[in-house]
């Protein structure tokens, strides 16, 4: 029953995530939320070959055991490097907002973004 | 040896990061050696082989790029608008930096155009979506690093939908070859699996590819980038997502679903687009609008529908991409993208950005000759429902009632004020656009003929223009209250998982 | 303002839980594909690695890994754009100096946070780790430094410029790596060095090279990142 609770649980994850991100006006916990939901897709990877007395996919020279598939493995690697690299730079920009409107709170920097009257520059 | 193409890119991107000295030579140098090795791979006859595995392992371990139709159409359309860009840009003093993400975009482009495996696509999606977004925000204002961060978030979102459906695909298949994957599914297009993949393959792409409910993030972004940036998000960018929908419907059975996202996009995003006053922003959701196009074209599923939607998503690249550079060019001058300051500024259009708006506004309208026409003739020639066919040319007017705003713009001329690559930009993409039509007679003769040797194509294509702008003058002054509530974050990413269902919903019922 | 928010909640609540609903329901649990690893230990066989999952990532799917470089890389460029405006030199809270204690641990746990990180990269084709995770353990020892230490610290030790310059090179390296295959007339990705004896530590073809510069290019930028933030905001 390994397989089927980690991919439950990343569902369960990844809704809580949609609502977190919907439903919180602060937009670090929105973007927490964001990385629940990606975390939790991986998660949802991680999982899917879970089987009883299966093994990481090393293998020892002369022993032959069975290991679990390699391939989700490999494609979580990338999934988590990218999803960092995705929240360091929203966090970036979050940070340069928050510093300019002294509030994190997204309704608010709504607001004062429609009232700036910006234009394009020549 | 075909991967050498967006791996150069990338190559050129790193060396311009070391030597930003030499970054517009640099540039050029990549464009020749783009257009060698395109060169090389259409005169090698490498498109007409069979998928291409790197590194040589076997096709269900390692990626597979191929280079079928799909693939050579939109690697010429990113080469052909990274020279229109490039051009556009040579004269503005930018930082290495931009020239970087340049290199990054058009490398990921042209990876995407090839890809044959699902993971491959999330990362190079990802990729994109990073530089873009990089890209949008880039001068570092307050309106464009907030639009930026919501198609951040919003993209970042989908491509959580993508993966989970990766996940469903692999539990289920343990492949991610897009070719395995259609052996593998094709016995059972009714499972409950299968279903709910697509499902979420779809919403996650659709987020990226412009379709009206996913894509809420689009109008703010491309409105408010810098106007290069515009037209390659516009041109370019949102045709990858649409590269992806092309695949996902070769495994999965997505006429339906294809047809009334067309439909609904196509339609909304023409009303938001008559009501728009801001310039730039019309043309954002006008992308939306003639998305909505291929995706009609996508949906109806016959080989003459495929090749018209292929077709219209390169005559969109070149003449959206156009029609932005040259509002932006004008909007700078002026100060503002709002087509009535526009007008009461008394700014006189330049010579070379009045023929460039031109071009576009015809074609876009669909008069002949033009690439338009062309390609709206190729997708309604293969369209044999009479509802489909009315619901196209409903859009059509849609699209002419909002293009109607700019004729007013063609009036007052300046002879000297663009500078000459900018112009040179212009002539570029003018001249594909001209040239569509006598290139796609060449490069399908059967096809074309039949487009062209029916006289009701004209007829309705002249029709729905004058209908169109006629229309536009009888509603004018009346105001249309469209729920503009919808463009927001947590809105949108409702909307989001709405469309999923709706998706979910059409599947079982196509 | 609160009644909408309330409407909003009701309305994502019911959506969301459907959408739970129907991916666990559609997922058809238990019904899954077997996997066959064996594919992927034949795949192994020219390779000789111990670790699969670095033949696949460094090895088959290295186009894939080459990519998420790159995703890394631009985020690091990103990064540097936005936060290069206004560096501040002096920062805006007046910070008590470490205790005694926490100092001393620093400058010994630097080095054997370092030779940890290292450990992993290289071993990374025959034990789990490779040149993401122990890239991103050497970083984490910066980072110890910088918040024990004080930022100061840091800067002091390594010229940042300098070290930028490295990640790029490291990265063009390893797009060399992949495309020299194509000069020789391999198909591309192929790998250039030959194999070694299974389960030793000189095996994997040109795995272990990959490794040791996706691990510099990883800490490179990481602690490039830690560093315009520094900057940018005059303390940790």
């Amino acid at each position: 029953m390994s397989a089927p609770i980690g991919i439950i649980v990343a569902v369960l994850l990844f809704g809580i995530g949609i609502l977190g991100l919907i439903l919180r006006r602060d937009l670090v916990i929105k973007l927490l939320a964001l990385g629940l939901i990606n975390s939790s897709s991986i998660l949802c990877l991680v999982s899917l070959d879970r089987r009883p007395d299966v093994s990481p996919p090393i293998l020892v020279p002369g022993v032959e055991f069975a290991i679990v598939d390699p391939l989700p493995q490999a494609m979580v690697l990338s999934a988590i490097v990218i999803n960092f690299a995705i929240l360091a730079l929203a966090l970036v920009f979050v940070m340069r907002l928050v510093e300019r409107y002294h509030t994190t709170d997204s309704l608010r920097i709504e607001h004062e973004i429609e009232r700036d009257r910006e234009e394009v520059a020549p | 040896m075909i991967i050498a193409l967006p791996l150069s890119r990338f190559v050129f991107a790193g060396i311009t990061v070391l030597a930003g000295r030499w970054s517009k030579q640099l540039l050029l140098a990549a464009h020749l050696l783009d257009l060698g090795l395109i060169l090389a791979l259409i005169l090698t006859g490498a498109t007409a082989g069979s998928p291409v595995t790197l590194g040589g392992w076997g096709s269900g371990i390692g990626i597979t790029l191929a280079f079928d139709d799909v693939s050579m159409t939109f690697l010429l359309l990113a080469l052909t608008l990274s020279i229109a860009i490039s051009l556009y840009v040579w004269s503005d003093g930018h930082r290495p930096h931009f020239y970087v993400l340049l290199h990054f975009l058009i490398g990921a482009c042209y990876a995407l155009s090839a890809t044959q495996d699902l993971f491959n696509a999330y990362i190079l999606f990802e990729l994109l979506t990073l530089v873009s977004f990089l890209l949008v925000g880039y001068e570092r204002r307050p309106k464009q690093i907030w639009a930026s961060l919501r198609y951040m978030i919003m993209s970042s979102f989908g491509m959580g939908l993508f993966l989970l459906g990766v996940a469903v695909v692999y539990y289920h298949t343990r492949t991610l070859n897009i070719d395995h994957l259609m052996a593998a599914v094709a016995g059972q297009l009714d499972a409950s699996w299968v279903r709910l993949a697509a499902a979420l393959l779809v919403a996650g792409i659709a987020v990226k590819a412009g379709v009206f409910t996913f894509s809420l993030w689009l109008p703010d972004a491309h409105s408010r980038a810098v106007p290069a940036v515009s037209a390659l998000l516009s041109g370019l960018v949102i045709k990858m997502g649409v590269v992806e929908l092309f695949r996902l419907g070769d495994i999965f059975p997505l006429d339906l679903v294809y047809t009334v996202l067309g439909v609904t996009t196509g339609l909304i995003g023409a009303l938001y687009a008559i009501r728009s006053m801001d310039l730039k922003r019309m043309l954002a959701f006008s992308t939306l609008s003639q998305i909505g196009y291929i995706l009609i074209a996508l949906g109806a599923g016959s080989p003459a529908a495929r090749l018209g939607a292929l077709d219209y998503a390169v005559a969109h690249g070149l003449f959206k991409a156009l029609l932005f550079l040259a509002i932006g060019e004008i909007a700078r001058r002026v100060g503002s993208s709002n087509v009535h300051r526009m007008l009461a500024s008394g700014i006189q259009v330049p010579r070379a950005a009045r023929w460039a708006i031109l071009f576009g506004l015809l074609s876009i309208v669909g008069l002949p000759p033009f690439a338009g026409f062309a390609a709206k003739g190729v997708i309604e020639s293969s369209l044999h429902s009479g509802l489909m066919h009315g619901l196209l040319v409903v859009i059509s007017v849609g699209t002419a009632m909002s293009f109607a705003k700019f004729l007013p713009l063609l009036r007052a001329v300046c002879t000297s004020c663009t500078p000459r690559s900018r112009t040179m930009s212009y002539i570029w993409l003018s001249t594909g656009i001209a040239s569509f039509l006598p290139l796609a007679l060449w490069g399908t003769p059967a096809t074309m003929t039949i487009v062209l040797g029916q006289w009701p194509v004209y007829v309705e294509a002249l029709l729905a223009a004058a209908l169109g702008f006629g229309l536009f003058r009888f509603v004018q002054g009346r105001k249309l209250v469209l729920p503009s509530r919808v463009f927001r974050l947590e809105e949108g990413v409702l909307v989001i998982v709405a469309g999923f269902f709706a998706v979910w919903l059409l599947y079982g019922l196509g | 303002m609160i009644r909408r928010n309330a409407r909003l909640g009701a309305v994502s609540g019911v959506i969301v839980a459907a959408f739970c609903c129907l991916v666990w329901f559609g997922f058809e649990l238990g019904t899954e594909r077997s996997a066959n690893p064996s594919i992927w230990i034949e795949a192994n066989a020219p390779i000789g690695a111990t670790n699969l999952v670095s033949t696949i990532y460094l090895g088959a799917r290295l186009f894939d890994t080459v990519l998420e470089v790159l995703v890394f890389a631009v985020a690091v460029l990103g990064v540097r754009h936005y936060l290069e405006e206004k560096a501040r030199q002096v920062s805006t809270v007046e910070t008590l100096p470490e205790s005694h204690v926490i100092r001393v641990s620093a400058h010994l746990l630097l080095p054997l946070i370092t030779l940890l990180g290292i450990y992993v990269t290289v071993f990374g084709h025959l034990s789990p780790g490779g040149g993401f995770s122990g890239g991103v353990i050497v970083a984490s020892g910066v980072l110890l430094v910088a918040i024990a230490l004080g930022p100061h610290a840091i800067g002091q030790r390594i010229p940042p410029e300098r070290l930028e310059w490295f990640e790029w090179i490291a990265l063009l390296m390893i797009l060399a790596i992949v495309l020299i295959p194509a000069v020789a007339g391999d198909p591309p990705l192929s790998g250039i060095l030959p194999p070694g004896r299974f389960g030793r530590l000189y095996s994997g073809g040109d795995l272990l090279p990959l490794n040791l510069l996706i691990g510099a290019k990883v800490f490179i930028g990481s602690w490039g990142i830690i560093h315009h933030f520094l900057q940018h905001r005059g303390e940790i």
